[in-house]
């Protein structure tokens, strides 16, 4: 998933889900516009995943029509009108909830890789 | 999330559904700028910075511009996949209203072409192939009796019932015999057709009446209560549809008869017509004759009877071949006779006369169809090319395929949903038309529907043609040939020329199709030409006719009858403007009556030579050659005092002479014929004292049998029909003439007060009706073609342009464009000519058997036929062709 390719992004449930969570991790520390929250999934990623464009945006609105998330429109750092993502308390349970399971799937990967 | 809150969503996104564009444009612009922000802080120049940002944004994924993330967000909302067909449909429906002249074409080849056909579909599925609508329907057959060379004749009372008591794989067997009868006692006297029934007959059709019941097998024979069983007609017209008329009596020929019943109202008799049972019977009664104890060979019963289920038409034929040997063996009279059985199912022998005609309709609406499919085929597809630039511009602004291939879907959803609502609209207007126009012979098993299932498939025919040639482009363009696509697009010579190959081809097999059309339909009309310049043996304009049925009751002896016949016709004769009165038992063409044909034979014949000849028998009293007009060839008419002394004369036919004295005068011979007095048929020998020229009394185009007129005090039947000649209009002979009748005898119904003419024209009306629908369908499919070679040749200019405007440039004359197009617009049509006479050859001899008068190779006709279609299509070319010739070399090549 180098590179966050949103063609990839789009294909698979379990990529799909990632991104998505992905982007509640990113909104859990407070509200974020789309160009931020990008920029803070390369930062907490450490730059592994750089998602772009044509999938965060999709993934925003996706969210938020699954009210997830809330949006406003607002001034950002630099003073200039941006539309800012927060995370609501539904998004807060499907944050948890998706970090259990991907706990779990990781987990049972890792083993998996293990065994010999 | 829940289902209540996903469409809660959809509604609140479909309110605010620009809104939401609106606001997803200013977020995408809003990150532009904060990118631009982070690279002015890195250091770029401020344009740069906003450049840099936007192939930026641009980059990555799938995802190849602005415009192409935005329509990926639409694509991710909740209920996208609706909301994106509802923009679909709304530029479809813009594409449409931008070039109205094709979406108009389409729409109607769709719904003339679409709804036509169905129509006609509609007949000949309610005709040929919908089952009687009978119990068991499948089991009834016809059994006709066979006489040597006359078939399809009359059983005896005899033979019914050895038949019913001989064979095993009949489970029952039934009789009619149709005459007429007087109904008096509610209002005017009214002359009602009667069947004279045998018990088993009706349940063989109905399973039971609407009220009372059916007859009881010991209520049919002489001597029994007089009975009726009405028609829902009868009994709505005359009695007011009286619930309790079930056991009241009403007055038939003076008699008082009591109902037994009333039968459903959908019930209709569906008997060919050479049974001479009509559809529409009022009323049944039990037969009244003694069956057993007639004579062997008095024949008059239609038989109808219900196989056992399992039996075939083939097995049940062998049985009655097999009785008819043993009654043959067992019975003189019917071995000299011939005498065999013929078992027809009724349904194959119900649509026998309709069928040639059906079958040829349907092969013509199934190259009409063919022609509206293809053009549609055409168009769609010259709309594909056209619009190659467009789809081009739409992939690389970043539509996907799925998305293009949906846009061009619901345009053809769209023209599928206008051009079928406006063919059902054309089809159910068509169905009407057909129905009041077509013949009864046509019409015999009830109302046609419009068959929608096959309007449907029609429809999706049509556009799955023309959907997948006009998606080929769409394929075509998002098939990474992107910039490919978009240099040529404009010009198209290239990616266009196959396209007009394929439209080249459609059009000559439009033409083709065309071409074929129009020849059968020109042999139809030259069919209804001779038709109506035949010459049937009388005179068929200018005179009255009516009908008389003499009740038993009030005529009961021969004389009373003769003398009767001659007071009406005197009195008639005295009406001002009557040129010539005349009686006779049948009128020429009228086949409302039943026929009387019997044996005949030269006088001194010896056994061998009497069998098989029959002629058919007319009784008549003097002047009814000249009230409808035969051609008297030698010798003379009856006179009155050949009457008065029942005198033993006969006037007989040329084709009877010339068969039986052959190169000699039959003036002064004698002829062994039939005569009927006191109801009893009778052998007797005749003086031939003139022969007329062969009157046409069953069909305009077939003799079918030679005729014998006899006078009419030989045989006093009890149907007469007048026939007044005059010199003005007939109609108004109608009143005086029931007058004239009601002051001898006020209680006599007089029915069928018609023209002659009329029964010509009964006798026409099948190729009335065919050559009116041939013809119909050539002007459509004549249009179709049109409208086909137009659009092509049209599209070919508009696709040229600039080449023609270069040519022009280069010093091309007019007449050279001018030739170009026509030339390039013609070769299809010419070709399509060609291949359209060599299929008409090929299709001529498959309705050849509904022509006359005309030849199915009639070169005239065929060549008629090429050259209007070659006109039309010059017609049609010459439109765009002129807009070449006009073209102005400087802008042609500007509009590149």
């Amino acid at each position: 998933m180098a590179g966050g390719s949103a063609a990839d992004g789009a294909k698979s449930d379990l990529v799909r889900g990632t991104l998505e969570m992905l982007i509640l991790k990113a909104l859990a520390a407070g509200p974020l516009h789309g160009l931020g929250v990008a920029r803070r999934i390369a930062q907490i990623t450490r730059g592994a995943f750089e998602v772009g464009p044509g999938s965060l945006f999709p993934a925003l609105h996706r969210m938020e029509a699954e009210q997830w998330l809330t949006s406003a429109w607002s001034e950002s750092e630099n003073r200039r009108r941006a539309r800012f993502y927060t995370l609501t308390k539904a998004g807060r349970r499907q944050l948890e909830h998706e970090s259990k399971r991907w706990g779990k799937v990781s987990l049972a990967i890792a083993r998996a890789l293990e065994a010999t | 999330m829940s289902l209540r809150s996903r469409f809660a969503s959809f509604v609140r996104r479909l309110r605010r559904g620009p809104a939401a564009d609106r606001e997803l444009d200013e977020e995408i612009a809003s990150t532009l700028e904060l990118m631009a922000d982070e690279r002015r802080r890195a250091g770029l120049p401020a344009d740069a910075a906003r450049r840099n940002a936007r192939l930026d944004l641009g980059r990555g994924g799938d995802a190849v511009g602005v415009e192409a993330i935005k329509e990926q967000v639409r694509d991710a909302r909740p209920g996208a996949a609706l909301d994106g067909w509802l923009s679909d449909l709304r530029q479809a429906l813009r594409g449409m209203t931008r070039t109205p002249g094709w979406t108009a074409i389409v729409i109607l080849t769709l719904g003339v072409g679409l709804g036509a056909s169905t129509a006609i579909f509609g007949v000949v599925n309610a005709v040929l192939l919908k089952a009687l609508p009978y119990p068991h329907s499948d089991r009834l057959a016809l059994i006709w009796a066979q006489f040597g060379p006359e078939s399809k004749a009359p059983a005896s009372g005899h033979q019914l019932l050895a038949l019913r008591e001989r064979s095993r794989l009949f489970e029952s067997i039934g009789g009619i015999w149709v005459t007429s009868a007087a109904l008096t006692g509610h209002g005017d006297p009214e002359q009602i057709s009667v069947g004279f029934v045998t018990a088993d007959f009706l349940p063989l059709l109905v399973e039971r009446p609407a009220l009372g019941r059916q007859f009881a097998p010991g209520e049919e024979g002489p001597g029994k209560a007089a009975l009726v069983i009405l028609s829902h007609e009868l009994w709505r017209r005359r009695f007011g549809a009286d619930p309790a008329i079930v056991g009241r009596t009403v007055q038939m020929d003076g008699q008082a008869v009591e109902v037994r019943g009333v039968l459903p109202e959908a019930f209709r008799i569906a008997f060919p017509e050479a049974s001479r049972v009509p559809p529409g019977i009022d009323a049944y009664v039990p037969m009244p004759f003694d069956l057993a104890g007639g004579p062997l060979d008095v024949s008059y019963i239609r038989l109808l009877g219900r196989m056992t289920a399992g039996t075939t038409p083939r097995q049940a034929q062998a049985e009655m071949d097999r009785v008819a040997a043993s009654l043959r063996a067992e019975y003189k009279d019917y071995a000299s006779q011939q005498l065999e059985f013929r078992v027809a199912p009724l349904h194959a022998e119900v649509v026998h006369t309709a069928r040639p005609a059906l079958l040829a309709l349907s092969g013509g609406v199934a190259l009409v169809l063919l022609i509206a499919c293809i053009n549609v085929a055409s168009l769609l597809l010259a709309r594909g090319a056209e619009r190659q630039r467009e789809i081009t511009m739409r992939s690389a602004l970043g539509a996907s395929p799925a998305r293009l291939v949906r846009l061009l879907l619901t345009e053809s959803v769209g023209l599928a949903v206008a051009g079928g609502a406006l063919a059902i609209g054309i089809g159910a207007w068509t169905l009407a038309a057909l129905q009041s126009l077509q013949p009864e012979g046509v019409a015999r098993t009830g109302p046609a529907h419009l068959d929608l299932r096959a309007l449907g498939f029609a429809l999706a025919t049509t556009l799955a043609a023309g959907v997948l040639s006009g998606l080929a482009p769409a394929v075509a363009a998002t098939r990474g040939r992107i910039a490919d696509a978009l240099k040529r697009g404009g010009r198209g010579q290239t990616g266009g020329g196959s396209t007009q190959r394929t439209r080249n081809i459609l059009i000559g097999c439009e033409v083709a199709l065309g071409c074929a059309v129009l020849a059968s339909a020109g042999l139809m009309a030259r069919t209804m030409h001779s038709l109506v310049r035949v010459d049937p043996g009388f005179e068929a304009g200018r005179a009255l006719t009516l009908q008389l049925s003499l009740p038993g009751p009030r005529y009961p002896e021969d004389s009373d009858r003769v003398t009767f016949a001659r007071r009406i016709q005197e009195a008639l004769a005295g009406i001002p403007g009557v040129e010539a009165a005349g009686m006779g038992s049948n009128l020429p063409l009228d086949t409302s009556l039943p026929n009387w044909y019997s044996p005949y034979w030269r006088d001194g014949a010896t056994e061998e030579e009497r069998n098989g000849l029959m002629a058919d028998h007319r009784s008549v009293l003097p002047g009814f050659f000249k009230s409808v007009g035969a051609h008297l060839l030698e010798g003379r008419d009856f006179t009155p005092e050949e009457i008065e002394q029942g005198r033993l004369v006969a006037v007989v036919d040329d084709s009877l002479a010339r068969r039986t004295w052959p190169g000699d005068s039959a003036v002064g011979k004698r002829i062994a014929l039939e005569t009927m007095l006191r109801g009893e048929f009778k052998w007797q020998t005749a003086e031939v004292i003139g022969v007329v020229r062969h009157v046409q009394f069953h069909s305009l185009t077939d003799e079918v049998r030679e005729q014998v007129y006899i006078p009419y005090s030989l045989a006093p039947r009890q149907q007469i029909s007048f026939a007044l000649r005059t010199g003005g209009d007939p109609a108004a002979l109608a009143a005086p003439a029931r007058a004239a009748i009601a002051a001898l005898d006020p209680d006599l119904p007089v029915a069928r007060v018609l023209p002659l003419g009329h029964y010509v024209e009964q006798a026409r009306r099948v190729t009335r009706f065919l050559s009116l629908l041939s013809a119909a369908l050539a002007a459509i499919a004549l249009l179709l073609a049109v409208v086909g070679v137009y659009g092509v040749s049209s599209g070919s200019v508009t696709r040229r342009t600039s080449e023609i405007g270069v040519r022009v440039a280069l010093g091309a004359r007019r007449a050279d464009v001018l030739r170009l197009v026509l030339g390039q617009g013609m070769a299809p049509v010419a070709l399509g000519c060609a291949a359209g006479l060599g299929l008409s050859v090929l299709l001529a001899p498959l309705y050849g058997g509904l022509l006359f008068g005309v030849r199915p190779f009639d070169p005239a006709t065929y060549a008629a036929a090429a050259a209007l279609l070659t006109l039309a299509g010059l017609c049609a070319c010459y439109v765009p062709a002129r807009r070449a010739v006009r073209l102005d070399p400087l802008e042609a090549l500007r509009a590149e």
